[in-house]
């Protein structure tokens, strides 16, 4: 076995101590960064790449690389514990772990997390391992109208994601879409909707967007609920998800992890698509989706998997081909160059030292990261015990400057803001953040896409079938359509005589009916019967089906 | 203790059911300025130029994407829909009151750098909006902005605006 | 040993505070003490802050006597960025100052270079800029800074330009392409990273002044360039002759057409130049070096010969890539020279 051999040469790179000191320290460095909102990895490895001249190449790649899967899992910290999504790929995540921690199952929430990831990023490093030659040529067989087709399916489970109508899933998505347009023009350069700002050339950030509408929403409408929903106490003994947690997530975790290995190929949109696709198709599996969107585990199980799995075959396009896929993958790109080593088609042959040695690395990334996130979880689950006031306002402040240190321009600072404003009203209206924030990452590419295959074919649209990519996309979309529409026929069918069934049946769970202290977190704003703590209280003799 | 998440869910959202006309009408009020901004839309992407499917203009995209606004808006009038939205209340002017300190916070940053705005910032969400008693809040609010501030603009280069506070002693 | 690692700690965050480049990277040879002590130094990253607050001061008389900040209209890890930090390490050294690299990447390098413009023109604030920034994006947006407002100071690097195709293509001179665009126009479709940019800008001129009709087809930069290249999606492309290309080149992927500057490329020095092959087109991305104008003689003197002494510097040409540093240095006055040579250039394209 020719591969095994390279991969136990790479073994012998990685295992060295020094290497082994490089990847802890970009595990953790990643991990710390991921959970500061808005530095994201690439400013991270921007600050890094001046030191990494000094060091070895190998060294330095397997850091950089250990950053860059290492915010995967930061970033989650803060999605399931704050709502603050600081990368496209982490919005999912928000849907479901925000309302597990508001329900006091963070720390379930985190610790699926980091078992899903370990596992998908795993299962994709093997892939990488056996597979990555033969999947290179994938990344190259999606031209732009592959993209389109990729995106329109990504708008399809966009609005499918909601937990509201699906209108209003579709209006957000259109205004998501919208707001995607205002900067340059992508083929002729023009300005669009950017009223004399300059700022606005390049468009809306997407971190400042998503961080407004989430985020910053969530920590303005603390400010509206009543004291007693404020104290946040989670019950601390129970961090780890439940044997019933896991068993519910396994399979999420599966599929997972082949849906982000194989969609985490295609350069740009990858992740975010994989991430949205593990969320859909998990949605569709459940037998009571109403429960995604209000906490169901494999909600966050499923794209946190895909995610970590997507980010590590996204290195795939640039160590057998020597093309980026993404922003950090470019700085990594620039790291190499730094040290005379260009990424190309030749890099598995002419520096297999490096190769194997980075693809290897990862393997014990991932599980470092797995062993580090055991106590990390209980460390960052204590989080919660600060007092509200705190947290909200200390929040606040680091998403305001860490907004700033994106383009360090105080513009984002106003957008973060005015977005986190429209996500307060838009959650008073009833309205989904999810659909407009995921439409915005999508949109540009798929407008961008569309109009290059249209400048290709010259306007004929016949490239959406002749393409193969397109054409094999095109008719999963259709595949999807027709299994939607056939099964929601059979639903109806069926759904007529079925019982209001409980969704959730939590096990039982001594936890959940001793000590009747601290009602999970529930920030009901208004009036009504059965307000707050003692309607919390009796949760586990009400069981009635969900209010609507 | 852990309640089920689909009662946990429901009272995430408190229902207020749509009792009277006046509040179905309240529901249509957002889908109404959804309405006049894609109609907005469409007129600036008109003005862009649209140019065929086949050999796009840069407000073709734009457009399409105004209909499809204007189109679910007008739905949205017409059925409002039923589910449970959250009540305005009093407590929503404290929102306003933090939004507007947020501002005052980016226009003073632009203006004196990241200390004093941050101080002034942190004094303000803890002790009012907190309750913090007032010893945690100068703690908080000195030692806050100073550990972000070596994080921030010594550590990871983060290029702050010209500190009125800071930049004598660093 | 602890002290030493200590001593280097400091040092490299004091390089990381400044953003500058380590100093003397060339004699560090891969011996694992050296290498081990560059881990303590990253993870010191985390705990240490010390030897930050040192960093803005700078030499006491004359200029600079405080830190220089180097704006910078791209994002963070490409070639101009390289460019910006290479130059700002050796600048610093020079002239005894620090040279902090500000990334403003937002409205596409228009911030950045409205920032250079409203800078006191005392040297405190200089930056880098190319053809789209500096040239073209005020000519085609309505933005608060023009060409005008700036002096530039020598040119630090400047990336060429070349047509390429995919291996298997049919087309193996310029000429076979042109002429099949000719037969066939606005259907051989040629890529250029980015709408605005001035290779884009350099075919629309063609275009419009030969007659000839591409389908231009925009990507978001060089990678998906060279993908869209490799998938055989688009017919050939019109890209930055940079190492990306170069590694594509050397493992047989991608054929190179010809050059699109003055002279051949040195990668490919087979071949021929767009005006070899007989024809008009040509352009060069380069990286000035700018102040707000209205600088003091004195202080523009000083950067200019900086950036002459510091293209010659061996650790700055090895960053940046010998083959994009010029041999010979284009000053003060002829890179200005070259950017108002652009703008005669382009200007009838964009009144329309």
């Amino acid at each position: 076995m020719d591969i095994l051999s390279n991969l136990g040469e790479g073994f012998s790179v990685a295992l060295d101590p020094v290497n082994l000191l490089f990847v802890l320290i970009g595990v953790v460095v990643g991990t710390a960064i991921g959970v500061l909102p808005g530095l994201g990895p690439t400013a991270t490895i921007a600050l890094l790449l001046p030191i990494t001249y000094t060091m070895d190449p190998t060294a330095s790649i397997i850091m950089l690389a250990g950053i860059y899967y290492g915010s995967m899992y930061g970033g989650t910290i803060t999605s399931v514990l704050l709502r603050l999504p600081g990368e496209a790929a982490s919005v999912v995540t928000t849907f479901d772990g925000y309302q597990m921690t508001k329900q006091g199952r963070a720390g379930a929430a985190l610790g699926i997390s980091a078992i899903g990831s370990f596992i998908g990023g795993t299962v994709a490093v093997i892939g990488l391992t056996f597979l990555a030659p033969a999947l290179g040529k994938i990344a190259l067989s999606m031209g732009p109208a592959g993209f389109v087709a990729l995106m329109v399916m990504g708008l399809f489970l966009v609005t499918s994601l909601g937990t509201g109508s699906a209108i209003k899933s579709v209006c957000m998505a259109a205004v998501g879409l919208l707001l995607s347009t205002v900067g340059q023009d992508p083929v002729n350069g023009s300005a669009r909707f950017t009223f004399g700002q300059a700022p606005l050339l390049s468009g809306l950030d997407f971190v400042a967007v998503a961080m407004g509408l989430f985020g910053v929403a969530e920590l303005l409408r603390s400010l509206e609920q009543t004291e007693k929903a404020q104290i946040i106490k989670t019950k601390i003994k129970n961090i780890w998800p439940t044997r019933k947690d896991m068993k519910d997530s396994a399979g999420a975790i599966g599929r997972g992890s082949v849906l982000g290995f194989f969609i985490g190929i295609l350069p740009g949109g990858g992740g975010v698509i994989s991430s949205l696709a593990s969320y859909a198709l998990e949605k569709r599996r459940a037998k009571d989706p109403s429960r995604f969107g209000k906490g169901a585990i494999e909600g966050v199980a499923g794209p946190e998997t895909a995610n970590n799995a997507s980010s590590t075959t996204a290195f795939i396009p640039l160590l057998v081909l020597g093309i980026p896929s993404n922003v950090v993958l470019a700085m990594i790109f620039g790291a190499l160059l730094m040290h005379g080593i260009t990424p190309g088609p030749r890099l598995m042959t002419d520096h297999s030292g490096l190769f194997w040695g980075v693809i290897a690395s990862m393997y014990i990334g991932n599980l470092m990261l797995l062993i580090l996130n055991i106590p990390l979880v209980g460390i960052f689950i204590q989080m919660l015990r600060v007092r509200q006031g705190i947290l909200v306002a200390f929040s606040l402040l680091i998403v305001l400057i860490g907004v700033y240190s994106i383009n360090n321009t105080s513009f984002d600072m106003w957008v973060v803001l005015a977005f986190g404003v429209l996500g307060w009203i838009m959650s008073k209206t009833g309205f989904d953040a999810g659909p407009l924030v995921l439409a915005f990452v999508l949109g540009p590419i798929l407008e961008k896409s569309f109009r290059q295959s249209m400048l290709i074919s010259g306007g004929s649209l016949d490239i959406f079938v002749t393409d193969p990519a397109a054409a094999i996309i095109f008719s999963l979309i259709l595949a999807g359509i027709a299994i939607k529409a056939i099964s929601g026929f059979r639903h109806r069918f069926a759904g007529a005589k079925a019982s209001p069934h409980v969704p959730v049946a939590e096990e039982e769970d001594p936890q959940a009916t001793s000590d009747g202290g601290d009602p999970a977190i529930l920030p009901a704003a208004s009036s009504g019967p059965g307000e707050g703590a003692p309607a919390a209280q009796h949760a586990d003799k009400q069981h009635s089906p969900t209010a609507r | 203790m852990v309640s089920s998440p689909v009662e946990a869910a429901a009272e995430i959202r408190e229902p207020e059911r749509p009792h009277s006309g006046s509040l179905r009408w309240q529901r249509r009020i957002a889908p109404l300025v959804l309405l006049a901004l894609g109609l907005g839309a469409a007129s600036g992407s008109w003005q862009l130029k649209l140019g065929t499917l086949h050999n796009p203009a840069p407000g073709l995209w734009p457009f399409v994407i105004s209909l499809a606004i204007v189109l679910s808006a007008t739905a949205l009038i017409v059925w409002p829909g039923h589910e449970p939205v959250e009540a305005w209340g009093r407590k929503s002017l404290s929102v306003v009151a933090g939004i507007a300190s947020l501002a005052a916070f980016v226009v003073l940053f632009e203006l004196i750098g990241f200390f004093i705005p941050a101080v002034l910032m942190l004094l303000l969400w803890l002790r009012v909006f907190g309750r913090e008693s007032w010893r945690w809040t100068a703690v908080f609010a000195v030692a806050g902005p100073a550990v972000l501030y070596v994080i921030f603009d010594r550590l990871l280069g983060v290029p702050f605006p010209a500190d009125l506070a800071l930049d004598a002693f660093v | 040993m602890p002290g030493v690692t200590i001593l280097f700690t400091e040092r490299a965050l004091l390089a990381e505070c400044t953003l500058n480049f380590s100093p003397k990277s060339s004699e560090v040879t891969l011996n694992k003490t050296r290498v081990f002590s560059a881990a303590v130094t990253v993870a010191g990253l985390a705990l240490t802050v010390t030897a930050c607050s040192g960093a803005s001061k700078a030499s006491t008389e004359g200029y600079p006597t405080k830190s220089i900040t180097f704006v910078m209209p791209y994002a963070a890890g490409g070639p101009s960025d390289t460019t910006a930090r290479a130059y700002g390490a050796c600048l610093g050294k020079l002239l005894g100052g620090t040279f902090v690299v500000e990334n403003l990447d937002s409205g596409a390098g228009a911030v950045a270079m409205q920032k250079l413009a409203g800078a006191k023109p005392d040297g405190y604030t200089v930056g880098l800029s190319t053809n789209g920034p500096m040239v073209l994006n005020p000519m085609s947006n309505d933005l608060a800074y023009s060409q005008d407002d700036f002096q530039a100071l020598g040119t630090m690097a400047a990336i060429p330009t070349l047509f390429a195709v995919p291996k298997d293509s049919s087309y193996k001179t310029l000429q076979e392409l042109f002429d099949a665009a000719k037969a066939n126009p606005g259907k051989i479709s040629i890529g250029v990273p980015g709408a605005t940019s001035s290779l884009a800008t350099e075919l629309k001129r063609v275009q419009k002044e030969s007659g000839i009709e591409f389908a231009l087809v925009p990507t978001s930069g060089s990678a998906e360039l060279i993908t869209n290249l490799l998938g055989g999606h688009i017919d050939a492309g019109f890209v930055n002759d940079y190492v990306d290309v170069e590694a594509q080149v050397k493992a047989g992927a991608l054929v190179p057409l010809a050059a699109a500057g003055e002279a051949r490329s040195e990668a490919f020095p087979d071949a021929p130049t767009t005006q070899e092959a007989g024809y008009d087109v040509k352009t060069t991305s380069v990286y000035g070096l700018f102040a707000p104008k209205g600088l003091p003689q004195q202080v523009s003197d000083k950067l200019e010969s900086g950036v002459e002494t510091c293209s010659k510097d061996a650790e700055v040409i090895k960053q940046i890539g010998d083959r994009f540093v010029p041999n010979s240095f284009s000053n003060a006055e002829a890179t200005q020279q070259v950017f108002a040579d652009m703008r005669t250039r382009y200007e009838p394209l964009q009144a329309e």
